[in-house]
């Protein structure tokens, strides 16, 4: 047997299955926000995904990232990150010091930060209309 | 702060028609004059008008780059501060472990029971390495893990053939696909298609 797949999976069958995972393949060209990389990354584990700006900014140096739809780039990556542990031993705590930065309050924080420079600048432009009116 | 919250339409209406709903429902808010502020988090943005109030954009992937090619077809200035880096921030339901009270807007309404929900809706990412470092020593199969749909944008087209090539440099590598229920039958027919000679289960 060389591919499992499970369909949906509760909390306790995902978590067993990423905390025995050598390596997270997302070869997608597009995304929101890859949830599948954070949830790997709290398990230490490495990324092999594609140069697209979202997957790069949550796997930073977590991540072996290639070309996207370099299918012997792709391959080569997992390949590597299995067969070297140094380069795991890299690789792991990156992601565990990536995760702890994503927390509810940094992300309310940030977005609070976000409303309130536009608020300003809102407010700023209305000033400036009305002097110019 | 006061915030006003448009949320999502009813559970039954939930789709293209809750979409719409949510977009008039922005669009209403920019034209009322009344709030300094609109956050957008769809496609639905854009619809706004130009002298409205600024948007802040709560997304980070291709929304973010929707949201650029509209602002610079209309040429109005690009500015990345307007750009929450990060909104999403949720793992497992952990909640339920933590007693803090958060119920999701879907749970309070009566639209889900209380059990635990496989699709996240709060907790946080939490460093697993002490099971981690636990779990992994003694196994010897490698594990290769592809979690999201099996969407041709997510790579479903070569992960097969990405797989064959790592399986030839490892022989005993195992690939674990995580995602919606009908996974299994499209993967199967992946799997035949691309003659790589995997046999899936």
């Amino acid at each position: 047997m060389h591919v499992r797949a499970l369909g949906f999976v509760d909390a306790q069958q995902a978590e067993s299955v990423l905390l025995s995972a050598d390596v997270l393949l997302l070869p997608s060209v597009a995304e929101g926000m890859p949830l599948a990389v954070l949830e790997e990354l709290s398990f230490g584990v490495p990324t092999v995904g594609v140069v697209i700006a979202v997957t790069a900014a949550a796997a930073g140096k977590a991540g072996v990232l290639v070309e996207p739809h370099d299918v012997s780039g792709c391959a080569q990556a997992p390949v590597r990150v299995i067969g070297d542990r140094r380069l795991r031993g890299q690789l792991s705590p990156e992601a565990f010091a990536r995760v702890q930065r994503r927390t509810w309050a940094a992300t309310a924080e940030g977005t609070l930060a976000a409303y309130e420079h536009a608020a300003r600048v809102f407010r700023s432009r209305r000033r400036r209309r009305g002097a110019s009116a | 702060m006061d915030v006003d919250l448009f949320e999502d339409g009813p559970h039954r209406l939930r789709g293209p028609v809750a979409k719409l709903r949510s977009g008039q429902a922005l669009a209403r808010a920019a034209a009322s004059g009344t709030y300094d502020v609109v956050a957008a988090h769809g496609i639905e943005g854009p619809l706004l008008r130009e002298d409205g109030p600024p948007r802040v954009l709560t997304s980070h992937g291709d929304l973010r780059v929707t949201w650029k090619a509209h602002l610079m077809s209309t040429r109005v200035p690009i500015r990345e501060h307007f750009v929450t880096p990060y909104i999403t921030a949720a793992v497992w339901p952990r909640h339920q472990a933590c007693g803090c009270r958060y119920r999701s807007p879907r749970e309070r309404r009566g639209h889900v029971s209380s059990r635990a929900s496989p699709r996240p809706e709060h907790g946080a990412y939490r460093p697993q390495w002490l099971r981690t470092a636990a779990h992994r020593s003694g196994s010897r199969t490698r594990k290769v893990v592809f979690l999201g749909n099996w969407l041709p944008r997510k790579g479903s087209g070569i992960i097969p053939e990405i797989f064959r090539l790592v399986r030839r440099a490892n022989a005993d590598a195992l690939l674990t696909l995580i995602g919606p229920a009908h996974l299994p039958k499209l993967t199967s027919t992946a799997m035949t298609e691309c003659t790589c000679g995997l046999s899936v289960s």
